[in-house]
């Protein structure tokens, strides 16, 4: 469904992705670990347009969508949970909700706040409430909803877990199974690998702007190059 | 006395308890009674207020207008632009120039005579005012599209260097605005119905705007602007267009306030005139169109109760000569005193509105949402 082919990316003067190459087939969850500043985040921010790639391209369904506006790839059907979540604090949970949605015409988006809802029933209780005063892991639930608005086909996630309790770690792996269960497409990435790579279906390994490793999940994980790195296995 | 105390005590209860069994009828029903009261309130003013209570409205009305559109841009979208002189200039000038009888023309620019089509122009107020607004409006797209990349202090920078070069172009293109000798002789056409239609209508579409899915993404864009734009809203897009509509009201106000003081020039139009304005929106608090309306208000009334401190004073050991400009000390410490232990202003970005006053107090309010 989305093939990245040689993707070069530069902050400045920094070359952040040295020709990555990887691909997301329809139905799936992959995954992306990789040490910090390895090139995750900026991998889904080019596929989602916040960052424009210097060469190589990007495909989604066929189409290509290296330079198209990031308006447009959500409306094709690309969203993204940013890391750090990102809702907007002095609006309500509603509010956030609708803006995720914002790219799209009116028809649907009740059936999905609906869905969203029945997903997050915490989100229900609270919609009228401004999100900035929701805990840390409503926040991340919100996120999530708000991004599922927009009724992606396929769903990036940046770290959905980090600073979560383990409990809400579980719970929002559990979600993500029940979105993927729901036929979204899943590009994830996370720093608690054992958990990713448990989930995903095949594993991408970044390292400094390049992919060095990948594989089904279930390799990675007997992997020693992986154990040691990234499991903290001896 | 008689009738007071026939006033039940329990009205405000009996209004809130009706209201919370239909808060859209009794809401559209209130609203409905406070503009009537409003309009009846603005016909008695006309014939019972003297000349200088009747100016001091229409400058509360204009306010109400020129605050808002600037808390549009600065509190709705947060991009702190610092450029509303600017715009009011343009849209003064222009109006002026396209109302102004061709013989007031002749006699105000005496030294460098008035280029070809504009010495013979005379248009309608209304007209007249339209086009003020969509040429500042079209300033606000030519400065916009440059300057809306910048964000913060650079912003509030160059927003405002583009209103001082909008000021010294106006001082030396003097064949087409008579320079710094300004013009004088304006038609007075301000009166309350035009400057309390301006501030009502600009209510209405500030609240209609906010409340649609336009004002949703600017307050997202104000939130943060990177989980806006991972939303698909378009950034430039929508700040052109809090800009744009912001410069056009600016016009607009420009344009009532030169038709009411019948005199323009352009050392009116300083980087004072901004603050002045931004004073009103920072106090009511940015992102709060009620905080605006109440800020506006109070801010007009201040500015002439404190003329008494730019009189000369005796104050029986010393005598102070008048030193003008006293007010504006003030308002500067206003604004710091707000800005260092009130940010949050009046109103926040809170709204005054029926069901924060009228609806249960136990449950926090929910706001409207509208696709």
């Amino acid at each position: 469904m989305l093939n990245i082919a040689d993707l070069h990316v530069y902050y400045g003067g920094i070359h952040a992705l040295e020709g990555i190459s990887l691909e997301v087939p329809a139905n799936k969850i992959i995954t992306l670990i990789g040490a910090n500043g390895a090139g995750k985040s900026t991998t889904l921010r080019a596929i989602c347009g916040l960052v424009k790639a210097a060469a190589g391209s990007i495909t989604f369904q066929g189409e290509d969508i290296t330079r198209a506006p990031t308006t447009q790839i959500v409306q094709k059907g690309i969203t993204m949970v940013p890391e750090g979540r990102r809702v907007f604090p002095d609006l309500t949970v509603l509010e956030n909700l609708y803006l995720g949605a914002y790219t799209r015409k009116n028809s649907g988006v009740k059936r999905d706040l609906d869905w969203v809802f029945s997903l997050f029933p915490r989100l229900k209780e609270r919609k009228g409430q401004l999100a900035g005063t929701l805990s840390g892991g409503e926040q991340q639930m919100l996120a999530v909803g708000r991004a599922l608005m927009a009724n992606p086909t396929l769903l990036m996630m940046d770290e959905p877990s980090l600073g979560l309790a383990p409990l809400l770690v579980q719970e929002i792996f559990n979600i993500i199974k029940e979105i993927h269960s729901e036929g979204k497409t899943i590009l994830l990435i996370e720093q608690n690998a054992r958990a990713a790579l448990q989930l995903a279906d095949y594993g991408y390994v970044l390292e400094t702007g390049r992919i060095v490793l990948s594989g089904t999940g279930k390799e990675l994980l007997v992997r020693d190059e992986v154990r040691k790195v990234y499991l903290g296995e001896e | 006395m008689g009738r007071i105390a026939l006033q039940p005590p329990g009205f405000y209860s009996t209004v809130a308890k009706a209201y919370r069994k239909q808060p859209n009828r009794w809401g559209l029903l209130l609203t409905g009674g406070v503009i009537l009261s409003l309009v009846l309130f603005i016909y008695w003013a006309g014939g019972h207020f003297n000349p200088y209570q009747v100016r001091i409205l229409n400058l509360i009305g204009i306010n109400i207008g020129l605050g808002l559109s600037l808390n549009l841009i600065n509190g709705f979208t947060g991009q702190f632009s610092l450029g509303h002189a600017g715009f009011m200039a343009v849209g003064a000038y222009t109006t002026t120039l396209l109302m102004m009888p061709p013989a007031i023309k002749q006699m105000n620019f005496f030294m460098m005579p008035l280029v070809s089509p504009l010495d013979q122009i005379q248009l309608p107020f209304l007209a007249a005012l339209l086009l003020g607004g969509l040429l500042s409006a079209l300033m606000g797209v030519l400065i916009g599209a440059p300057v809306l990349r910048l964000r913060g202090d650079y912003l509030a920078i160059a927003t405002l260097g583009f209103s001082e070069i909008i000021r010294i172009v106006i001082t030396n293109i003097r064949s087409v605005t008579n320079g710094a000798l300004g013009l004088k002789g304006i038609p007075a056409y301000t009166n309350l119905w035009w400057s309390w239609g301006f501030a009502l209508l600009t209510i209405f579409v500030m609240t209609r705007l906010i409340h649609s899915s336009y004002g949703r993404a600017f307050k997202a864009i104000r939130e943060d602007e990177i989980a806006a734009e991972a939303m698909g809203i378009g950034l430039s897009r929508h700040k052109m267009l809090a800009f744009t509509l912001a410069a056009f009201l600016a016009g607009i106000g420009g344009g009532f306030q030169a038709s009411l003081l019948t005199t323009i020039e352009p050392n009116m139009f300083r980087f004072t005139l901004t603050f002045e304005i931004l004073l009103m929106v920072v106090l009511g608090g940015m992102g709060s169109i009620t905080g605006t309306v109440i800020a506006a208000t109070i801010v007009t009334i201040l500015k002439e109760v404190l003329r008494g401190v730019e009189a000369p004073m005796n104050l029986g050991f010393i005598s102070l000569p008048g030193i003008p400009g006293m007010r504006m000390v003030i308002f500067s410490l206003l604004l710091i005193l707000v800005v260092l232990f009130y940010r949050e202003g009046i109103m926040g970005q809170r709204e005054l509105s029926w069901e924060r006053l009228l609806g249960q107090k136990d449950s926090s309010p929910e706001r409207g949402v509208e696709i």
